[in-house]
This record gives structure tokens, C-alpha cells and sequence, in this order.
């Protein structure tokens, strides 16, 4: 009787959750047409208190699947390319899209190499549809998949706009400043006092970087290196976490962005090349060997100088980037088990196996947030700490 | 090399990040980064981290005073014990002391109250001896005297005639003779 009980109760749970997985997709599908509606609605009743009200909710829920009503666009037109829309999602842009043709403006700062002169402005000048193209063309210059470019293609430029993962990154910045001055505030009031609150919170993790990223590697001189270390780790793994976040201000693939990691990779080459002491140097150039394994042993060694810094770069990258396509792979699954809106019953399955996957590596992917810059921040510890090590120490160890 | 790495993920094609065009990109993330670390630092991770290291400190002197404290209070509990045990002892140096003391007064009160007692009797059994010496002697002089007057009045009538002056006188010399 029991287990009749249990089995009964367990095959309830799991039609539930199909049910609820069904819904999902149905909203999915709704998307588009939700939006339109949210337009018309918009139009024609603007003191229709309830009215608005189910329009601003289904604009909510259709900006968190922003990314599917461009792109059944796309695939109404030419079908459905899966590939196209995970790198148009994945890479930088000059606006923030949140649904339709609607986007948060951003600043568009162009340095134009052929003719050497500068273009300003703000990106929602360029009329932008719902693909990210423009309709409206400014000064010579057209967006493209959410870039802005010269229309002439001879010409080349250098982009300083803030694009979104500069956004992004201004944001982080901004909130990592915000929590860590109040985490100070807290030992400063608390002088010699246990933590509290948010400085609760941070302090064990300040202490985990400092006892076991920093000090194995860096020993006496860890003091040094902790507002580097720290701030490395808490840039990298909170610009993780807001690229998880699937609506603005998140969802910018920063550090899946190889010139965000190269940028911090070369921080870290300068690091370790400005505090490289003798012994490392020596290492290098006048290695420990034969004099005549000295034409294979330096140029390894040179060459190793900058690989450290270049796996770094490719391994973030590579994590964060392959995190964000798998996910957005998922979702396309929607659309191809659909067939592109064609078949509900193929976009329910579609719906199904996207919501379970997608969960799933959602939360692989807060994980994977934590360890890469984890990883990241122990590695460049471990590079620098190569490079400050004292040899002598060294020799003793071994 | 952004080159290189393009060709190889995409085959020639543009792959939007790894575009090369995004310097401006490589220069935000340096200025962002840069600018950050150095705000954090200052505002942030220095104070922390020096306020963690004096808390350590804090606490690692702290524990060490509460060891110390606690050897004084092992110290200074001994010490109390043995003040206590001498203390106890001295008490009961004391109590012996007071008791043979005591002991020693009662034995002296008793040796003067029996010396004193026997002296009282002495002078009661002397006082005693005068007194009845001098009764006695009294009651022999009123006893002669009562002998006498006895005497005086048998001697009166028994001497009123001459014969009985004769007997008597005879009587005295016969007495005499005996004696």
C-alpha cells in the first residue's frame, strides 16, 4: 500500500514537472507574438492600467528569452541557423538588446585608422532592427550584427566604444568597488570584532585566496600580491556571474571574449616581468645545462615566458565562451526540435530537453564562474611566484 | 597570433570573439582592470588585509595571554593552597597551644583551690581546737564551779552535825592515803 502510495506520488511529481516544462516552451513560442501584442496593447490602450500591466509582464518574460524572437525572425526568413545566433550572441556589441527592436543605448567612440579621424555617438542613432542591423546610416558608418563598421570595408577602424562587455565591465568594476569598501567599512567599525553580514560573507573567501592561492607560491611576500590577487579573482569571477544572468544588465560573454583575457593575461605578463627577480632571469638565459643544449633550452625557456600568460588567456576564454554556446546551443534546440515554429509538438519536446539541459548547465555554469577565476588567480600566483622565487630556497626544496 | 587563432577555429572566417578589430576592447579591459585593482586596492584589500592581519595578531595574543593567565591562576592557586595549609596548620597550632593552655590554668586554679582549701581547713581545724580548747576550759571551770557549789551544799548538810565532820574527815584521810 505504501509504495503504491510512493509510486503514485512520484509519477505526480514527474507529470508536474512535464507540465511545467511544457509551459515553457508554449511561452517560448508565445514569445514573439507576446512582444506584438505588448506593442498593440501599448498603442491602443495607454490608460489601460491592466492592460499595461499584462504587457509590461509579458515584456518581462519576453526579455529573458530575448535572444529566440530575433531569431525566429531569422529563421522564418532563411531558417533557422543555430550556429549564426550563438555567435551573434557571444560576441560584443554596440547596444544592449533587450527585446524586438528595443536596446539600451550605448556610447560608440570610433577611431577611423584610414582617414585618422573619431566618431561619436550613441548607438540607438543607427535605428536598429530587431537583428541588430541598422536602418539608418550615420557618418559613413552602418551596424552590422550589433557592430557598428565603416560601410566602406576598405576602411579600419579601432573600436573604444562602450561596447556591452565594457558596460559590463564598467558595471563589475562599479559593484566590486561598492561591496568591497562596504566589507571595509566593516572592519573598520568592527575593529579586532568577529565579521558580520557581507564581510562575513567575503572573509572567508579572502582568506581562502590568501591561504591557499597565495601564500604555497609567494610565502613571505603573499602581503604584496593580495590586492592584485584579489582583485583579479573577484573581476574575473563576478564578470562570470553577470554573464550568467540571462537579461541586462547581464548576459555579456566578457570573459569568453578573447581580448578581455588577453588583456589580462598581458597585466599578468607585466606582473611577472617587472618583479622578476635575478634567479629567474638566470634560469632563462644561462640555464643549467650543457652549454650545447643551449640553442634548444633558451629558446624553449623564451618562448615559455610567454606561454604561461597565453594559456591563461586561452583557458578562460575557452571555458567561458564554450559555457555560454552550450547554453545557447540548448536553447536552440527549440527551435530545431520545432522546426522553427513549425511543429508544436517537436517545440514542446524541443522545450523539455532544453529546460532540463539548460538548468543543469546553469548551474554547471556557477560552478565553472567560481573555478576559472579560482584557477585563474592560483596560476598567476604560481607564475609569479616562480618569477620572485629565490633559487637558493629553491635548491633546498628540491 | 589572434590571426592564427581565428584561421584555426573558423577556417578564414570571423569568429566575433576573437575579432582583431576589438583593440578597443584589449584597452577597456586594461584601463577597467587597472583602475579597479588600484581602487580596490587602496580602498579596499589594503585596509582588509591589514585589519585581518592585526586581528590575527589580536587573537594569536590574546590566546597567548589567556595561556599565561591561566598558569598565574595555576600559580597563584597553589600558592593559595599552601597559604591555606599553613593557615591550618598555625589553626591548629593554635588550638593546641590555647588547650594546653588551657589545661595548664585549670591544673594551676585547681592546685591554688586545693591549697587554698586545705590552708581554709587548717585554720578551721585551728580555730576549731582554740575554740573548743577554750570551751573546754570553760566548761571545766563551770563544771568545778558547779562541783564546788555541789560540793559546798553536801558539804553544808552533810557537816551539820559532828559526827558527820568526823566520818567526813576520815573519809578525806583514807582518800588521801590512796592517792
Amino acid at each position: 500500500m505504501g509504495l503504491m502510495a510512493k509510486k503514485r506520488n512520484t509519477t505526480m511529481r514527474w507529470s508536474l514537472a512535464i507540465m511545467l516544462m511544457s509551459m515553457f516552451s508554449l511561452v517560448l513560442f508565445l514569445v514573439p507574438n507576446g512582444a506584438q501584442a505588448e506593442k498593440n496593447a501599448h498603442h491602443e490602450n495607454h490608460h489601460h492600467d491592466a492592460n499595461v500591466e499584462t504587457a509590461s509582464q509579458e515584456s518581462h518574460e519576453s526579455s529573458t528569452h530575448k535572444d529566440h524572437s530575433s531569431d525566429e525572425h531569422v529563421a522564418h526568413e532563411e531558417g533557422f541557423n543555430a550556429g549564426e545566433m550563438i555567435m551573434h550572441h557571444i560576441g560584443d556589441a554596440n547596444a544592449f538588446h533587450i527585446v524586438g527592436d528595443i536596446y539600451i543605448p550605448l556610447p560608440v567612440i570610433i577611431y577611423n585608422k584610414t582617414e585618422g579621424t573619431w566618431f561619436t555617438g550613441l548607438s540607438t542613432e543607427f535605428n536598429i532592427d530587431h537583428h541588430g542591423n541598422s536602418t539608418k546610416e550615420v557618418e559613413g558608418f552602418h551596424m552590422y550584427h550589433g557592430r557598428v563598421l565603416p560601410i566602406d570595408e576598405e576602411t579600419t577602424i579601432v573600436d573604444f566604444s562602450i561596447t556591452k562587455n565594457v558596460f559590463t565591465m564598467l558595471l563589475a568594476s562599479l559593484l566590486l568597488i561598492v561591496i568591497f569598501t562596504t566589507v571595509a567599512k566593516g572592519y573598520r567599525r568592527r575593529e579586532g570584532q568577529a565579521p558580520k553580514g557581507i564581510q562575513g560573507f567575503f572573509e572567508p573567501i579572502i582568506l581562502f585566496i590568501r591561504e591557499q592561492v597565495a601564500k604555497p607560491y609567494l610565502g613571505n611576500k603573499t602581503d604584496a600580491y593580495m590586492p592584485f590577487l584579489l582583485t583579479l579573482f573577484f573581476f574575473i569571477w563576478s564578470l562570470n556571474l553577470l554573464g550568467l544572468i540571462p537579461i541586462f544588465p547581464g548576459s555579456a560573454n566578457v570573459t569568453g571574449n578573447i581580448m578581455v583575457t588577453a588583456a589580462l593575461a598581458l597585466i599578468i605578463l607585466v606582473v611577472i616581468l617587472l618583479r622578476a627577480n635575478k634567479a629567474y632571469w638566470k634560469h632563462i638565459l644561462m640555464p643549467d645545462v650543457p652549454l650545447l643544449l643551449y640553442p634548444i633550452v633558451v629558446p624553449i625557456e623564451v618562448i615559455g615566458i610567454f606561454t604561461k600568460p597565453f594559456a591563461l588567456m586561452v583557458r578562460l576564454f575557452a571555458n567561458i565562451a564554450a559555457g555560454h554556446i552550450i547554453i545557447l546551443s540548448l536553447v536552440s534546440l527549440v527551435f530545431i526540435f520545432g522546426n522553427s515554429g513549425e511543429s508544436l509538438s517537436g517545440g514542446i519536446t524541443g522545450g523539455i530537453v532544453t529546460t532540463a539541459f539548460g538548468l543543469f548547465m546553469n548551474v554547471m555554469e556557477l560552478l565553472v564562474a567560481a573555478i576559472q577565476a579560482f584557477i585563474f588567480t592560483n596560476l598567476s600566483a604560481v607564475f609569479i611566484g616562480l618569477a620572485i622565487e629565490d633559487h637558493h630556497e629553491h635548491a633546498e626544496h628540491h | 597570433m589572434f590571426n592564427h587563432l581565428i584561421i584555426l577555429s573558423e577556417g578564414g572566417g570571423s569568429l566575433p570573439i576573437m575579432d582583431p578589430n576589438q583593440l578597443g576592447l584589449l584597452f577597456w579591459t586594461l584601463f577597467i582592470f587597472l583602475v579597479t585593482w588600484i581602487i580596490l586596492g587602496k580602498v579596499a584589500f589594503k585596509p582588509i588585509g591589514k585589519a585581518l592581519k592585526s586581528r590575527e595578531e589580536g587573537i594569536e595574543k590574546a590566546l597567548k595571554s589567556a595561556e599565561q593567565a591561566r598558569e598565574e591562576m595555576a600559580s597563584l592557586k597553589s600558592e593559595n593552597d599552601a597559604i591555606l595549609k599553613e593557615a591550618k596548620e598555625e589553626r591548629a597550632a593554635i588550638i593546641r597551644e590555647a588547650q594546653k593552655v588551657k589545661k595548664g590554668i585549670i591544673d594551676e586554679a585547681k592546685d591554688a583551690a586545693q591549697e587554698e582549701a586545705v590552708k581554709i581547713m587548717q585554720r578551721a581545724e585551728e580555730e576549731l581546737t582554740i575554740k573548743r580548747e577554750a570551751m573546754m576550759a570553760e566548761l571545766r571551770n563551770t563544771s568545778a564551779q558547779l562541783a564546788l557549789d555541789i560540793a559546798k551544799r553536801v558539804l553544808e548538810r552533810e557537816l551539820d552535825g559532828e559526827a558527820n565532820q568526823q566520818k567526813y574527815a576520815e573519809d578525806l584521810a583514807s582518800n588521801a592515803k590512796l592517792n
